[in-house]
């Protein structure tokens, strides 16, 4: 098997807003697959169509080779979820929580230290959720999602809002998780996120998948090849790589000793999303 | 493919977490205790007895022993009939207006009542009367004194007043249709103990609402139903954290009161069906609210009428067929016959088969309403 997950022709509507329209893509043990897309491109009906929660108008799901439908346990016991919701049970505490989840899946004795030191959690295990900030509500969002070493983790959003800190300790759970094997399906409005976690990037707007391809090649097709020159009486020029004479202005203008910087200038995802799509992520 | 947990394992996780956050909501942890003492309180404080003795009070007391020998020669149609003489009419007049229920109706003769008969000017007779006393209780005295002034009449004329009738008396017979409850009337607290069963039901109907409402709100449920656990096992779960919440509660309350002294079994088929009904409510108020007030609104809707049979116990008669069609009538008159009047099986078993139908329509909706609003969030 070398697809943990395959979803072909996926369609969704709330009545008449077709929110998902007819979507294809594959997932690899291990890969990180970046859906990039504004608010309200169909992100987080994408997943809940992938997990289980809504069942598609048209097309099929397959996660490790077995067809996904609507309350299957067999499938749910090896995938795990963090919605951008906070939905955690407030009035109870951290450990509480990952502890009625593990039970869920079986898992007896859980050793909720282990998971809660690894999102940073350890010190605050046994005071309600209630009284964790943001960040936090987060990051046991993230614990709770990977209770069960899943083999396919679906995360919208999530490091959505947070301080950099609790971002950064998200990231590292992130690419553990792929490093140990799972396929991730990372849903942002985040370029840079995407950019930095991504083996392969969807570009996802209106319900509509643009291109899916590893960060590299979009930039490499997409973008354009050009360094930023800062000259000594402070004016900028740019050249483009591609031109046939790139190299000898590069010399020439290093032979001047006017040259102050050198920059490279690759296309951002932004600026890929923009050209391919006709909007912002920001939208 | 990995283990998963059972059907049942899983449920109880989920009643167990619910049975934690139920304890850790400070709202309900303080209104349940509350409400279950203010209960068994109001039960405790309420009359345990039922006085079926008329205490008549009659001036002169001379008369008054002619009363109590012709109560004591027709013993069987004066019963619950008690006698007692005063020394003047002021002191008869103020034991009846006290109203302390030792004497609910006085009867003042006037000393020259015989004379005034055989005169034939009449005279007067007072009749003292409680404001609690019937109307129809005071025509039957004035009945009562118009036979007196004929058997005195008679009585001076030295013949039986009944040989002076131009006809025969018919046999009268008293034939009590239903159960004669004549000796044994239900006091009032055990009366009241159904309706405050059916109280302690449905106040956990309100509790269950709130933690099934947080779920939505939240959207915990949604957290839920990507684990191995289904929409099914939410909903059974929160059907039995209902049904324990409101059958601990009711066994309590009844634990307290003396209710088990009856048929316990059938008690607890009737408390555990009774729970199931709250179960169902709780979670129809649970759905339909989106927020806590939204939900004690729809609480409140759905239980009122829930109410209202257990109110209808209080009064004689039959309810009419609107109570009589709403669910929860045959489970107050299944509770009310046991739990007040000590009936068995025979009794509460249309009930019960009443019940069992109310209970499968509310929760089967119940099950439908909250399955679609979990599956929508």
């Amino acid at each position: 098997m070398n697809q943990s997950l395959l979803a072909t022709d996926l369609s969704y509507s709330y009545g008449d807003l077709k929110a998902v329209r007819g979507i294809s893509f594959d997932l690899k043990p291990g890969e990180i697959l970046g859906f990039l897309g504004p608010n309200g491109a169909g992100k987080s009906t994408t997943i809940k169509m992938l997990t289980g929660l809504l069942t598609p108008d048209t097309g099929s799901i397959h996660i490790l080779g077995n067809e996904m439908t609507v309350d299957d346990p067999e499938v749910q016991a090896r995938i795990g979820v963090c919605f951008e919701e906070k939905n955690l049970y407030l009035n109870m505490t951290g450990r509480e929580n990952l502890k009625f989840f593990s039970s869920l899946f079986g898992l007896k004795n859980y050793d909720t230290d282990t998971l809660l030191r690894k999102v940073d959690l350890a010190q605050r295990a046994d005071d309600r959720v209630s009284k964790y900030s943001k960040g936090m509500r987060q990051r046991l969002m993230m614990a709770r999602a990977i209770i069960n070493s899943p083999d396919v983790l679906f995360l919208d959003e999530p490091t959505d809002g947070l301080d950099p800190v609790s971002s950064r300790t998200l990231r590292n759970v992130i690419k553990q998780q792929a490093e140990r094997g799972a396929a991730v399906l990372l849903t942002t409005h985040d370029m840079w996120e995407a950019d930095e976690l991504s083996d392969r990037i969807a570009f996802l707007n209106e319900g509509k998948l643009f291109a899916v391809d590893t960060p590299d090649n979009l930039k490499m097709k997409y973008g354009k090849r050009s360094v930023k020159v800062r000259l000594g009486n402070g004016s900028n020029v740019r050249i483009e790589l591609a031109a046939a004479d790139a190299g000898d202005r590069i010399k020439e203008l290093i032979n001047s000793g006017n040259v102050m910087t050198i920059h490279t200038e690759e296309a951002t995802l932004e600026d890929i999303f923009i050209e391919i799509t006709g909007r912002g992520l920001d939208v | 493919m990995r283990r998963v947990s059972t059907r049942l394992a899983i449920i109880a996780a989920i009643v167990l977490k619910d049975l934690r956050e139920f304890s850790r909501d400070r709202l309900w942890m303080i209104l349940t205790p509350i409400s279950l003492i203010f209960m068994i309180a109001l039960f405790v404080i309420l009359p345990d007895n039922v006085s079926e003795t008329i205490t008549l009070g009659v001036y002169p007391s001379n008369i008054a022993d002619s009363f109590s020998m012709l109560i004591d020669r027709h013993a069987g149609e004066f019963e619950g009939l008690e006698i007692i003489g005063f020394a003047d009419e002021d002191s008869l007049s103020d034991t009846v207006l006290r109203g302390s229920g030792e004497v609910s109706i006085g009867i003042a003769i006037p000393v020259d009542f015989t004379e005034s008969l055989l005169s034939g000017s009449g005279g007067s007779v007072s009749v003292y009367v409680s404001e609690s006393v019937p109307r129809e209780m005071r025509r039957a005295l004035a009945s009562g004194v118009r036979e007196i002034a004929y058997a005195v009449g008679a009585s001076y004329a030295g013949r039986d007043p009944l040989s002076t009738l131009p006809v025969a008396l018919p046999y009268l017979q008293a034939r009590i249709l239903g159960e004669n409850m004549a000796g044994r009337q239900v006091p009032f607290r055990d009366r009241m103990r159904p309706i405050l069963v059916i109280l302690i039901l449905l106040i956990e109907a309100l509790a269950l609402a709130g933690l099934v409402s947080v779920e939505i709100e939240h959207r915990t449920a949604t957290a839920l139903l990507v684990t191995p656990a289904r929409t099914g096992d939410f909903l059974a779960a929160k059907c039995v954290t209902g049904t324990i919440l409101a059958v601990s509660q009711a066994f309590l309350f009844l634990l307290a009161t003396g209710g088990f002294v009856f048929d316990w079994l059938l008690v607890t088929v009737l408390i555990l069906l009774g729970a199931g009904m709250a179960s169902a409510v709780g979670m129809l108020s649970g759905t339909s609210g989106r927020d806590f007030m939204g939900t004690l609104f729809f609480g409140t809707i759905f239980i009122i009428p829930l109410m209202i049979p257990a109110l209808s116990i209080m009064f004689p008669g039959r309810p009419s067929i609107i109570i009589r069609l709403l669910p929860s009538y045959g489970l107050v008159e299944a509770i009310s016959g046991v739990l007040g009047e000590g009936r068995g099986l025979r009794f509460a078993a249309p009930h019960i088969m009443a019940t069992i139908l109310w209970d499968i329509i509310l929760l089967g909706s119940a099950f439908f309403l909250l399955r679609r609003k979990v599956e929508s969030l």
